[in-house]
């Protein structure tokens, strides 16, 4: 049984709607990846699992029992941690604060503030500082970081990779390898589908709402993602 | 005329007015709530002091044993009933709602206890004094002791905020509510906790008040003035912030009164304008904010 199934599920903001008849599983550990162009549905998806957007029909079960009916923070308090688009950090707090705001609920697990710098030693040197000094690379570090203190059992990270630059991209996927060796599932949604499939155990792809295409990525053609990513008729 | 004089009475003003003004920096700043019964909410805190001064012949500062805890219930009600269901709705309701409520608490005060005007009595610490500087300053002990109850206020508030686990959580609250659901946080028992801390400082604000000024039931959109101002010249969601504006309309309203007495209230109000053109973000405001 997964730890995390989305369950047909459509949703939206009020008439608007993004979702249709969508699945998907994670299994206790797992790495998942959800690509798709712009508007493809990935954040919504991923806001719909956290409880920010609200479900129209269909059902999210988490290890076992629906979730349905929590509010975002009853979702946290179960162990599902969302790292928000565009990072959101805390910016009058400092980087301790932001991360010890991460271990609110104090939940048990592997993850406190020591552990957080030994896998991002970055956010060491600004420790006691305001979180709004960070450069984008740091603040994504510290958002990975302060939802991670929720010692969360599946942890959602939407584009990751927005905005910055390949290297730093490529610092903080470094860390996706020790995260999950502590045994937390991932859903990874992204833009760029080369992190996201290299990352992961199986893939989603979305258009236009929709799963389009899903499998394990070294399964998967090039070309079948491009068409399933981009629509019928796509050439690449 | 006595400058100095009047630059020690203004910043012992102030002191009254950061009290005044606590509460609702922490409501705005928290929950972005534009409260505009805060200044009723002092005044019908004064009332229920004197009713209990006069039921049990007690001095009003023991008054404050009694009435700052049904303060925070109070608060925690409100919140619950009325400020909680229109929370994240139209703006425009929330202030439509403290504007219904500031109207309610006046017409029942008004039922209630006539609109004769009322005072704390506190015997002769009202009138004891202290003279420096050869008689040019005169610091009365009253106006001393309540300088000193607001900032020992501010530093309580400002250490729960800084250095506990719900203080951080209504910061964080405070900078993004979405992103602080996200974090397990439970918003709208933030939103309780902060507006019955800003109930409770504002009742504290009003029964000081009493101890010197009479009130009567229809003064609290007066105070309601002078507590925004306090917390706009501030900075919004400032705490030391308040207690810097709270001194500058205090001064600026004894030096306007050292000129010509009926300046007063036109000084502080002209100060307060002043600060509003060259820096809107008040002095301890956040630059985004413009």
């Amino acid at each position: 049984m997964a730890l995390l199934e989305v369950r047909h599920i459509g949703a939206g903001y009020g008439q608007f709607q993004v979702l249709f008849d969508v699945s998907l599983d994670v299994k206790e550990g797992e790495a998942v990846s959800v690509i798709g162009a712009n508007g493809a549905g990935k954040s919504t998806l991923l806001k719909t699992i956290s409880g920010t957007v609200s479900l129209d029909s269909g059902d999210i079960v988490f290890d076992g029992k629906s979730i349905r009916e929590m509010q975002a923070h009853e979702r946290v308090q179960e162990g599902i941690a969302l790292v928000p688009e565009g990072r959101r950090i805390f910016r009058s707090l400092t980087v301790k604060e932001n991360l010890l705001i991460g271990g609110y609920t104090s939940r048990p697990g592997p993850w406190d503030v020591t552990s957080i710098i030994e896998i991002f030693p970055i956010l060491e040197n600004f420790i006691d500082r305001t979180a709004d000094r960070l450069s984008g690379g740091e603040q994504q570090a510290l958002a990975i970081g302060r939802s991670l203190m929720i010692n969360p059992r599946v942890l959602l990270l939407d584009e990751v990779s927005l905005g910055l630059a390949p290297i730093v991209v490529r610092q903080l996927y470094a860390a996706i390898p020790i995260i999950r060796s502590k045994g937390c599932a991932l859903v990874i949604v992204e833009q760029d589908t080369n992190q996201a499939l290299v990352a992961s155990d199986y893939t989603y792809c979305m258009l236009e709402g929709r799963v389009s295409l899903e499998g394990k990525p070294s399964e998967l053609t090039r070309e079948q993602i491009s068409r399933a990513y981009f629509g019928l008729g796509a050439q690449l | 005329m006595n400058w100095i004089n009047a630059l020690v009475q203004g910043i012992l003003v102030g002191g009254l007015y950061a009290m005044y003004a606590t509460g609702l920096s922490v409501s705005f700043g928290v929950m972005r709530l534009v409260n505009l019964a805060h200044g009723d909410l002092a005044v019908g805190a004064a009332f229920l002091a004197s009713t209990f001064c006069l039921s049990t012949g007690l001095s009003p500062f023991l008054s404050v044993i009694v009435i700052l805890p049904i303060a925070a219930l109070f608060g925690v009600g409100l919140q619950l009933l009325v400020f909680n269901r229109v929370l994240g709705v139209e703006p425009a309701y929330q202030i439509v709602a403290t504007f219904g409520i500031s109207i309610a608490i006046q017409n029942i005060l008004l039922q209630q206890y006539s609109a004769t005007p009322r005072a704390l009595s506190i015997g002769d610490f009202g009138n004891g004094s202290l003279r420096i500087v050869g008689d040019q300053v005169v610091v009365g002990w009253f106006p001393l002791a309540r300088f000193l109850v607001a900032v020992f206020m501010l530093i309580a508030l400002s250490l729960f905020v800084s250095r506990t686990r719900l203080g951080r959580a209504l910061r964080a609250t405070s900078d993004d509510p979405d992103t602080a659901k996200l974090m397990g946080i439970n918003i709208r028992t933030v939103y309780v906790i902060a507006f019955a801390i800003a109930v409770t400082s504002v009742a504290l604000a009003g029964i000081f008040n009493g101890m010197q000024t009479q009130f009567s039931a229809s003064d609290g959109p007066a105070l309601l003035i002078y507590a925004f101002e306090a917390v706009i010249i501030g900075g919004l969601g400032s705490l030391w912030g308040t207690l810097v504006g709270g001194i500058i309309i205090g001064v600026a309203q004894t030096i306007g009164a050292e000129m010509n007495p009926s300046w007063k209230q036109l000084v502080g109000h002209l100060v307060f304008l002043a600060v509003l053109l060259i820096r809107p973000t008040g002095i301890f405001g956040r630059e985004e904010f413009k």
